[in-house]
């Protein structure tokens, strides 16, 4: 009564459904379609990603915990399979297996043993005996390895995640436009320790002997804060640059524009890099005035100026050209040229080498589990008072994998026949 | 005309003899229709196989940078696959089935441009050739399970229409059978296609997994096909819940071959 009701309680009930592979199944099904909709209807990136939605999380967060409880359940079989205990090797109604046989015999109980054992070893199953009285019990095994690939798939999946949260959770990342000859500071980055910056040296595209794009690099130095150079290395598609596990992406590249605001009577001018097709309204060097600046094509560069609420002078700049900045002042600008930039994709995620491992595992675990499959048969060797004896094999076909149990059966229990038909070694009657 | 489409051409023109021929030894009893239909195949996988090898002289890398270059494998794929299953057993029905697969799939890239484009250089990577080849073994291993499964529904049907269809077809738990190994065949391969691409992705993207429509798609796959075997496994399933699982995890691989390259936009846009 105490089983039963432990059994309805609804807490129960719900852990036995959440723990169970069909949950588990139910699940996957649901997060396909949750995927494949999402690919056509819901954004993948921005405020909106679905993918970091609370409930999507906690979908995924489910099936991994399905996934743990259901690799614990099934943990203390594959434990028990090591050294089958009694009550595996005695198995209830082994005679009503899909695979069975079932014969008489009139030799020794002892040379019917040991031939039976003799003739699964020698199809290299391992063997487990138990004997009660006038029966003897056998549990004959084969392709465990397979159910524990099994079961580090299943782990690996989960060590997936793991990886996934600890790199979310502790990982950086950003992208920084570099001109050449240009640094970029990530000292404010906090998860970079120590931090450093980035000096672009020189951005190049390599040709292959047809002219067609090889490859983009980026010759950089990694530099501490007080300019000392920490490290060097190149950056290309393929091949991101490494510093002290952070990696350094070739993301993009383009051409900068080079200009110069000049100041009547002043020597020095002040240099600065924009980029092209942009509007600017916040350089100290325009003191107010908006600048935009248009694609530089045919050695010419369209810009306007605007006072903030309307257009005030337009035209087109020459390299090496200047012109006079609208308003009660002396500055100029002048077009210096354009200047190759690098955007790279600074990125550190320790959780890579767990996500790795946990790839790896999955790939090395799935082939072991559908290529050795796991064989197991029970038998039984019962003696009766009349001197004859009766032997009843029953077996499971293959539920997973690709080899054929039943022929393997077949082999067997013929090999017995012929034994059984040639009335065993020495035809003593059984005792 | 170059060599290359030449032996094209004779690929597909074979694989239509050998669908003729695979579709009358199906409907009448002609002693030669079934040898013919094999000798048919096997020289269009020939000529198949050839335009592969001059494609990749022409080249200079393996043909797997694009829609067509992955069809050209792809239907290869299928029918070197299906013709060495056929080796081992004749399979009425799924002869039918794989070499109107094979001619559907060069038809459909006989369409796309057969340029030989250098590769860019997010493709010049030892991992293309690792991360392609798992894609075509898995898609070739999914195709015959589709084979199986559309027989195996056919045989279940109860439509009068199909009665004669289905006497001939063979046991309903041999086309299972078929069905059954070559998605577990096909599975594992799906899965280094996600492992190697992860990776690959790493080192050219800077993410591991970006859910990318491609990306997202053959990870459907690979969850609908696991539905499947884990189904089979806990409920000993069989027949038509089976069967149509196998269906819809085909539909997705189409739709993760084509749909996603025409319809989704991502960083996969030259696949």
């Amino acid at each position: 009564m105490n089983n039963n009701n432990a059994k309805n309680d609804p807490v129960n009930r719900l852990w036995n459904f959440f723990s169970s592979m069909r949950c588990g199944i139910l699940l996957i099904l649901i997060l396909s379609g949750i995927l494949a909709l999402a690919t056509i209807w819901a954004p993948s990136s921005g405020d909106s990603n679905i993918y970091r939605t609370p409930w999507f999380l906690l979908l995924v967060g489910l099936l991994c915990m399905n996934l743990i409880i259901c690799t614990i359940n099934r943990l203390h079989i594959l434990i028990n399979s090591i050294s089958p205990k009694p009550s595996l090797i005695i198995k209830k109604d082994f005679d009503k297996l899909p695979l069975n046989y079932r014969s008489f015999f009139t030799t020794d109980r002892v040379t019917m043993e040991q031939y039976l054992c003799r003739l699964f070893r020698s199809r290299r199953f391992k063997v487990g005996q138990v004997t009660e009285g006038d029966s003897s019990y056998f549990y004959f095994y084969r392709g465990n390895f397979g159910s524990w690939c099994s079961l580090l798939l299943h782990l690996s999946l989960v060590i997936i995640v793991a990886g996934v949260l600890w790199g979310g959770m502790t990982g950086f990342e950003t992208k920084v436009t570099i001109p050449e000859g240009y640094t970029s500071d990530l000292s404010g980055a906090e998860q970079l320790d120590p931090a450093f910056k980035i000096r672009l040296e020189d951005f190049d595209t390599l040709y292959d002997e047809e002219g067609n794009i090889v490859n983009w690099v980026s010759r950089i130095s990694i530099l501490s804060d007080e300019g000392d150079v920490l490290a060097q290395g190149e950056s290309k598609v393929n091949h991101p640059l490494n510093y002290r596990g952070v990696n350094l992406y070739q993301h993009s590249y383009g051409q900068a524009l080079k200009l110069n605001f000049i100041k009547d009577g002043q020597d020095d001018p002040q240099s600065i890099v924009l980029s092209q097709d942009r509007f600017y309204h916040h350089l100290e060097q325009l003191e107010g005035m908006g600048l935009w600046v248009g694609v530089y094509q045919d050695g010419k560069l369209p810009f306007s100026f605007s006072d903030g609420t309307k257009e005030v002078a337009e035209g087109y700049l020459r390299q090496g050209e200047r012109v006079k900045i609208p308003g009660d002042n002396n500055r100029y600008l002048e077009l210096s040229g354009t200047i190759p930039f690098s955007v790279l994709q600074v990125k550190k995620d320790p959780g890579v080498p767990v996500v790795f491992t946990g790839l790896a595992l999955m790939a090395i675990s799935f082939f072991g589990t559908v290529f050795t499959g796991q064989r197991r048969c029970w038998a039984r060797i019962k003696c009766s008072r009349e001197g004859s004896g009766e032997v009843i094999i029953g077996g499971l076909k293959n539920r997973r994998g690709v080899q054929d149990m039943e022929e393997e059966f077949s082999r067997l229990t013929g090999k017995l026949e012929k034994f059984l038909q040639a009335g065993g070694e020495d035809g003593k009657t059984c005792t | 005309m170059h060599l290359e489409d030449i032996a094209f051409n004779i690929a597909l023109i074979m694989y239509l003899i050998a669908a003729i021929s695979y579709l009358t030894a199906f409907i009448v009893k002609m002693k030669i229709a079934r040898p013919g239909a094999r000798i048919a195949a096997w020289t269009g996988v020939i000529a198949h196989t050839a335009a592969i090898v001059m494609r990749t002289l022409d080249a200079g890398r393996l043909p797997l940078a694009n829609l067509y270059e992955y069809g050209l494998l792809f239907a290869w794929g299928v029918m070197l696959g299906f013709l060495i299953l056929e080796l081992r057993r004749e399979i009425k029905g799924l002869d039918v089935a794989a070499s109107l697969l094979g001619l559907l799939i060069l038809c459909f890239i006989s369409m796309l441009s057969r340029e030989v484009s250098p590769l860019m250089p997010a493709l010049r990577s030892n991992w293309l050739t690792f991360h392609v080849i798992s894609a075509i073994v898995a898609y070739s291993a999914f195709a015959i399970s589709f084979g199986g499964s559309l027989l195996h529904l056919t045989k279940l049907s109860q439509l009068q229409a199909l009665e004669g269809v289905r006497r001939k077809l063979p046991d309903a738990e041999l086309l299972d059978q078929i069905t059954y190994k070559a998605i577990v065949v096909g599975l594992p391969f799906q899965t280094l296609t996600l492992v190697t691409g992860a990776v690959w992705a790493h080192y050219a993207w800077g993410a591991y997994w970006s859910w990318d429509p491609k990306e997202t798609w053959s990870l459907i796959t690979w969850l609908i096909y696991s539905a499947y075997l884990h189904a089979r496994y806990l409920w000993g399933w069989k027949g038509k819940p089976c069967a149509y699982l196998s269906v819809v995890g085909f539909l997705v691989v189409i739709f993760t071959f084509i749909g996603v390259t025409y319809l989704l936009t991502g960083q996969h846009s030259y696949a």
